[in-house]
């Protein structure tokens, strides 16, 4: 018998999940009873064999129009199809859930950002203030802005960060949510981007007391800028969040025949040797990241590395320094290499 | 220096006095001087950048003031292919959502874009979106004419940084060449192969003849060369 004399049906939640049986024939999936059975179709004027099991609004039809087909090899395929589904059902939800995952991530990024650009404004100027005086709105904040200028310049700047967040998110969730992700790979100068990708971060630094050390660069690399922008913001941000405040953060360009290297050396939390494997996985968080509440989500390592590789490039991180403990918590100088190629 | 004499001749002795003779008794080969390309100050002063969107364009503005682009404008969507500001334009940043309208394209933006290419192959186009990258790829011909693609966030530095690509792109030799030769098929009905082109305008470049019209027509050997002197003029002075 080949499988075209044999037609299936599965139905799941009173919907058809699966099928190759004729639309005409549907009707007797459905009246069909639970088990084997034999019966004569008028609508192909031939006998038909057929095995349902049903499981409540869900039940999976097999059925043959081949008069040599027995009992027992019309439940062989029953029960190949059956493991069959199984696996079909569970991929199915496996790829929803990443979907969802993926969504869901973004959304508590975004919304998390967005809160936090929210906040800072309304601590700048209250909402209730401004709203007994709508009429003089403009003149009214005109003159909060005066009176806290400072303040207002910190929110400023905040709002750029968490919006250049909020862009990085998005860039990323496109990216990671295209089989084929579009790439613009275009000459860029290394020392321009790396510079660029840094200005929304540059007041935390200044707040972390972290200086910072520039060598010179004048090579052109072959990139898509938003993505490794988004490299850079990750890298930026974790330097924020575990090197040491009052350390220093040393940038060094190297030039070889085909790349360009980006080596971002920093006074930062001791990366464990037993760690060191488990970096770049989804969803890993440094031991002494979570030990001073620190931790993350786990993604941004990951990314860096998916994000560098899409673009042809290398990440990699050395650690060979001796421990220097603060409050019991150790720092070394972590290197981060960054690796791209030269445009020709 | 032994090399610009105009063949291999390799003196027993080279003292000044064999180089000397070299130089008196053996015509010395002219040199072409290579064809400079164009500076990006300069290009940012010759080329015109359009913005076809239906919302205001704060990056329109920054491209002229903040980075010193000098011929940027704006428009809230096409009403024609022949319309000026089309026509003039060298680089044409569009947003796919929201224009197209006026021209009757189901599909906005991508239509119009598909139908720019169409009729002016040589302009760039580059099409921003707040939509998913991926997405437009895969149902739209527009996404493989284009010559760059954003998202509708990207920095100021990637629209600058796409723009100058792109201007240097259209301002190139090869470029020009392949113009000219477009201009002498369609408008005067010569067929020249590209290297002969290539030729003449090293000439023009070697003899400084490019600043006036009737040299650059001496050039081509022609009486009446239409809009091909307007073309290397653009070329060498930028207006």
């Amino acid at each position: 018998m080949s499988m075209k004399d044999c037609y299936f049906h599965i139905v799941t939640n009173g919907n058809i999940q699966i099928s190759n049986l004729p639309q005409n024939m549907h009707a007797y999936a459905d009246k069909c009873k639970s088990g084997y059975s034999r019966i004569n179709s008028y609508i192909l004027h031939k006998d038909i064999c057929q095995i349902k099991e049903i499981n409540g609004y869900d039940y999976i039809y097999i059925c043959s129009y081949d008069n040599t087909i027995t009992r027992k090899i019309l439940q062989h395929y029953f029960d190949a199809l059956k493991d069959l589904n199984l696996i079909y059902v569970n991929k199915l939800k496996d790829i929803e859930n990443n979907a969802n995952s993926d969504l869901r991530r973004l959304q508590h990024n975004v919304t998390d950002y967005n809160a936090a650009i929210r906040d800072d404004f309304s601590d700048l100027i209250s909402p209730d203030e401004i709203q007994q005086d709508w009429q003089n709105i403009v003149s009214n904040v005109e003159l909060i802005v005066k009176n806290n200028s400072r303040k207002a310049a910190l929110t400023l700047l905040k709002t750029y960060k968490n919006s250049t967040l909020i862009k990085s998110e998005l860039t990323v969730y496109d990216l990671i949510k295209n089989p084929n992700p579009h790439l613009e790979l275009y000459p860029h100068f290394i020392h321009k981007v790396v510079k660029l990708s840094f200005q929304p971060y540059f007041l935390e630094f200044l707040e972390n007391d972290i200086h910072l050390s520039w060598s010179d660069c004048l090579e052109k690399v072959q990139i898509d800028y938003p993505s490794i922008s988004v490299v850079l913001g990750h890298i930026w941000n974790n330097a924020i969040k575990y090197a040491k405040p009052s350390s220093s953060i040393n940038i060094d360009f190297d030039s070889s025949l085909n790349d360009v290297t980006v080596s971002i050396k920093m006074l930062s939390l001791a990366i464990e040797e037993r760690e060191k494997n488990d970096l770049f996985k989804l969803g890993y968080s440094g031991y002494w990241a979570k030990q001073i509440n620190k931790e993350g989500h786990g993604i941004g390592m990951y990314y860096i590395k998916m994000l560098v590789e899409m673009n042809h490039g290398r990440f990699s991180f050395h650690s060979n320094s001796p421990r220097q403990f603060v409050n019991s918590i150790p720092y070394t100088w972590n290197t981060f290499k960054l690796t791209l190629p030269k445009s020709k | 220096m032994i090399r610009d004499f105009g063949f291999n001749f390799v003196p027993l002795r080279y003292n000044q006095f064999t180089i000397i003779l070299h130089m008196l008794f053996f015509k010395r080969k002219k040199k072409s001087n290579p064809i400079p390309s164009r500076t990006i100050e300069d290009l940012k002063n010759i080329v015109r950048i359009l913005f076809v969107d239906d919302k205001s364009v704060p990056k329109a503005k920054q491209m002229k003031e903040q980075d010193h682009w000098h011929n940027v404008t704006k428009i809230k969507d096409i009403t024609s292919l022949a319309q000026t500001e089309v026509k003039d334009a060298h680089i044409i940043f569009i947003d796919i959502q929201g224009v197209g309208k006026s021209m009757g394209f189901k599909d906005e933006g991508l239509g119009l874009i598909v139908a720019l290419k169409e009729k002016y192959p040589d302009k760039k186009i580059v099409m921003y979106s707040a939509e998913n990258q991926g997405q437009v790829d895969a149902f739209h011909k527009a996404a493989s004419l284009v010559d760059g693609r954003l998202r509708k966030g990207a920095d100021l530095y990637e629209f600058s940084s796409t723009a100058e690509r792109l201007a240097q792109e259209a301002f190139c030799f090869e470029n020009c060449v392949k113009h000219i030769k477009e201009v002498l098929h369609s408008e005067l009905n010569i067929d020249k192969s590209e290297e002969e082109i290539q030729k003449i305008i090293q000439h023009i470049y070697d003899n400084n003849m490019f600043e006036d019209e009737s040299l650059i027509a001496k050039a081509f050997n022609l009486s009446n060369i239409g809009s091909l002197a307007s073309i290397i003029q653009l070329f060498f002075l930028g207006q």
